[in-house]
């Protein structure tokens, strides 16, 4: 999958994903990588969570939007534990720069 | 074809009987394609104005479109339109539990909830394609010269500017 991105980056499209094993992501540097130390199919978090959900979406489009090109290829730990998280609304407009109701 | 491709696919062929070792040789392989600097599009859009895809190695695929090949692995694609019901998908993959996935596809395949984004209007757009793989890929060489170019092609055409990748 880190090869595909890079593949893919390489072509002019903006990439980044969600690493669940640390050690392949770090050798094979995808452009823009995310690790999530939960069950394995479960990128984004558990079925119905829907805020849980959309926070993972919201650290994709965030790292897209703020990660320095000096960090190509670093591997950036999420922190979010399985389980064991509240969630929060997110503030996707933020992203674009503009403020307004969570 | 490369001749490292051709390599690759016969070795993966020879070792398909020994998933361990398959997958072991895979990294290996992996690891030495990814030599080089990191390649790199600055993000430089508004979400607002921008079109989203996503990539997963979930195993999603439609009904109608065959199955992956689990035992000795599968570099192939499926491609699923934006607009399906998530509900309709089928998942062949036997290298994670699926259960989940099954139940809520956006776990992997959040095409539910970038919708929602669109509708919000903090995305501009869900791309016409996605692009479903089985994460268990010895056939490296495959994966790099013919998938993914494929991929980035369809993408192209598509006019993305965002993909987000998701493993399973």
């Amino acid at each position: 999958m880190g090869l595909v991105q890079r593949v893919i980056e390489a072509t002019g499209v903006s990439t980044v994903s969600i690493v669940q094993v640390r050690a392949i992501a770090r050798r094979l540097q995808p452009p823009r990588a995310l690790y999530l130390h939960w069950p394995f199919g479960h990128a984004l978090g558990e079925p119905g969570n829907v805020l849980q959900q959309r926070r993972v979406l919201w650290e994709m489009l965030r790292d897209l939007r703020e990660r320095p090109r000096a960090e190509a290829g670093r591997v950036r730990d999420l922190g979010l534990r399985w389980r064991r998280e509240t969630y929060a609304p997110v503030d996707f407009g933020a992203l674009d720069g503009k403020s307004g109701p969570a | 074809m490369s001749l490292r491709a051709v390599v690759d696919r016969a070795v993966s062929r020879l070792l398909a009987p020994f998933p361990d070792v398959s997958r072991r040789w895979a990294e290996r392989s992996a690891t030495a394609r990814a030599e080089g600097p990191v390649p790199w599009t600055a993000f430089t859009k508004r979400f607002a104005d921008a079109r989203v895809a996503v990539v997963t190695t979930g195993g999603f695929h439609l009904p109608d479109q065959p199955g992956f090949d689990c035992d000795r692995g599968d570099p192939s694609f499926r491609a699923i339109p934006g607009d399906v019901d998530l509900g309709r998908l089928a998942i062949t993959h036997t290298h994670y539990d699926t259960r989940d996935a099954r139940q809520d596809p956006n776990i992997l395949l959040p095409l539910d909830r970038l919708r929602e984004l669109v509708d919000e209007g903090a995305m501009g757009s869900l791309a016409p394609t996605h692009y479903s793989l089985m994460g268990y890929i010895p056939q490296i060489g495959a994966l790099v010269e013919e998938t993914a170019p494929a991929m980035a092609e369809g993408l192209r055409r598509e006019e993305v500017d965002v993909l987000l990748l998701t493993p399973a």
